[in-house]
């Protein structure tokens, strides 16, 4: 039987490397998930998922045990976003796989992928940049709770457990992220 | 006011965070209200053109990547600065001759401790047995203290004195099989945090040449982590082949998927399918998992023999 998290962790405080390598790898696919949500950049995305992760292990012992790793796990991964500054200030999008080929290379950083539909009057690719330079424009928290609610699917409740606010401040950011976006995309869709 | 609310409402409701009295009162407004059924119709196209955007999904080989940098960043957090490393560093520091002849003095004093430790007689009664028979019980070797961590201290106790504290290394000699719990955790430790590669595959021959508790949680997390991490291709080699003769699970599974979608060594990608066609020989049958890293396998890899071995581990599995 697999070992429990609360099991791997009293193995890491003894010192077991491997131990809290298998508790990163049962959570990491959602805190990268989520920090790519966020910074939409592979190379933050990685600051991201380290900066946390080493958080974690240096903060160890002070895990109570007494709500589930993933809870204490999020908000440290929620701390970590808010407070990070982008090693590149630009808000460029990229492709978040390292092996993907495009025909527009040459293009610079902004990679479009392009769609030759004749009746689309805007590509996907161009919504894409759009979306990616309306997320620039939210304040931080804005941008994670649209972030965890809209691409992460987490409940507006969980959310705030992660963020350590109230549901009803969540709502707010929502909303007002939501407004945001629609102003900032309206060229798009109407 | 009203309307804020209302707006706010339909953001919710599309979310589907809004309860069910909620969800009729709003229906209700929505009957009899022009604005807010445009406004409504807004949030839908929003959401539409939210949805053409390219979704964020980073790839395998991404978290791979961060994988790899976290073990590292992990094994420096651990890491204690080795004493040669020390040693040189100081000697270095030969700026002007006032401070050889502090570190001739010091480079004395070490020696002179040393010796002293060697050569002082000691009553054979108080000779402990260097090689201990349990692991419970590991008193230090005699005679062999090292030091590291030397640091001068600030002040000076008196004229032509050399004040100085450093840390007392203790070597310690254990022997015991691989059903001795605190022999396995040495040797996990060792797999995931020794420098040396040469130590490292000597612990994955040692694990694979003793029978025993090779199923020990430790022992097993530190071979998955060897395969799918360690620097060493040799080391990664050895360890995915104890994992092979080790029982079939699914975090054994994992790791033998997880090499052959990502290691960059075509002999032990196909070591790891050799583990897979092992496993199905046993009476585990190839899961969807299975069959869709085979699958990429076969049609992506780089590698002839790669591809051709995907193919076959496939047909065997379907009974073609």
């Amino acid at each position: 039987m697999a070992p429990t998290d609360n099991e791997l962790i009293r193995r890491a405080r003894r010192g077991d490397t491997a131990a809290f390598e298998q508790l990163v790898h049962r959570h990491d696919k959602k805190v990268f998930g989520i920090a790519a949500g966020y910074v939409r950049n592979a190379e933050d995305a990685k600051d991201i998922y380290q900066e946390v992760f080493l958080r974690v292990y240096r903060s160890l012992s002070k895990f109570q045990m007494r709500s589930e790793f993933s809870t204490w796990l999020h908000r440290i991964t929620t701390n970590v976003c808010l407070t990070y500054q982008s090693r590149s200030r630009r808000h460029h999008f990229f492709s978040l796989s390292e092996t993907e080929q495009d025909d527009h290379s040459d293009d610079g950083p902004c990679r479009m992928v392009a769609d030759v539909a004749a009746d689309r009057k805007t590509t996907d690719g161009e919504i894409t940049q759009y979306v990616q330079q309306a997320l620039a424009a939210l304040s931080p928290q804005q941008r994670l709770v649209f972030t965890l609610r809209h691409y992460e699917g987490y409940r507006l409740k969980e959310i705030a457990a992660m963020m350590d606010l109230a549901e009803g401040t969540v709502k707010r950011y929502l909303f007002t992220s939501m407004e945001r976006m629609k102003e900032e995309l309206r060229e798009v869709f109407e | 006011m009203k309307h804020q609310r209302y707006k706010e409402w339909l953001y919710l409701s599309r979310y589907d965070e809004l309860d069910a009295v909620g969800r009729e009162r709003l229906d209700e407004h929505l009957a009899t209200c022009d604005e807010c059924r445009n406004e409504l119709a807004t949030v839908d196209e929003l959401h539409a053109a939210l949805a053409r955007a390219k979704p964020v999904d980073p790839s395998d080989q991404v978290l791979h990547t961060a994988r790899r940098s976290l073990h590292e960043a992990l094994l420096a957090e651990k890491a204690p600065s080795p004493l040669m490393n020390r040693a040189l560093e100081w000697i270095r520091i030969l700026v002007v001759p006032r401070h050889r002849i502090v570190l001739g003095g010091l480079a004395m004093l070490t020696v002179g401790f040393l010796l002293g430790q060697r050569l002082s007689p000691r009553p054979p009664e108080e000779q402990p047995e260097p090689v201990f028979q349990t692991a419970n019980a590991m008193p230090p070797v005699p005679g062999e203290t090292g030091i590291t961590n030397v640091r001068f201290l600030t002040h000076a106790p008196g004229e032509g004195e050399i004040a100085l504290s450093y840390d007392a290394l203790v070597p310690v000699k254990i022997r015991g099989t691989m059903n001795d719990p605190n022999l396995r955790r040495v040797l996990a430790q060792t797999l995931v945090s020794e420098q040396n590669p040469g130590i490292r595959l000597r612990t994955v021959n040692a694990i694979a040449a003793r029978a025993g508790r090779r199923d020990d949680p430790e022992i097993k997390a530190a071979l998955i982590l060897a395969a799918m991490s360690d620097k060493n291709p040799g080391v990664r080699r050895e360890a995915l082949d104890v994992l092979r003769n080790s029982p079939f699970d699914e975090e054994v599974k994992d790791a033998f998927l997880s090499v052959l979608m990502h290691e960059p060594n075509p002999a032990i990608r196909i070591a790891a399918m050799g583990g897979l066609e092992k496993a199905r020989a046993e009476g585990h049958p190839l899961d969807a998992e299975m069959r869709s890293v085979l699958k990429q396998r076969l049609h992506a890899d780089e590698n002839e023999y790669v591809r051709v071995r995907a193919r076959t581990v496939l047909e065997e599995g379907t009974g073609k």
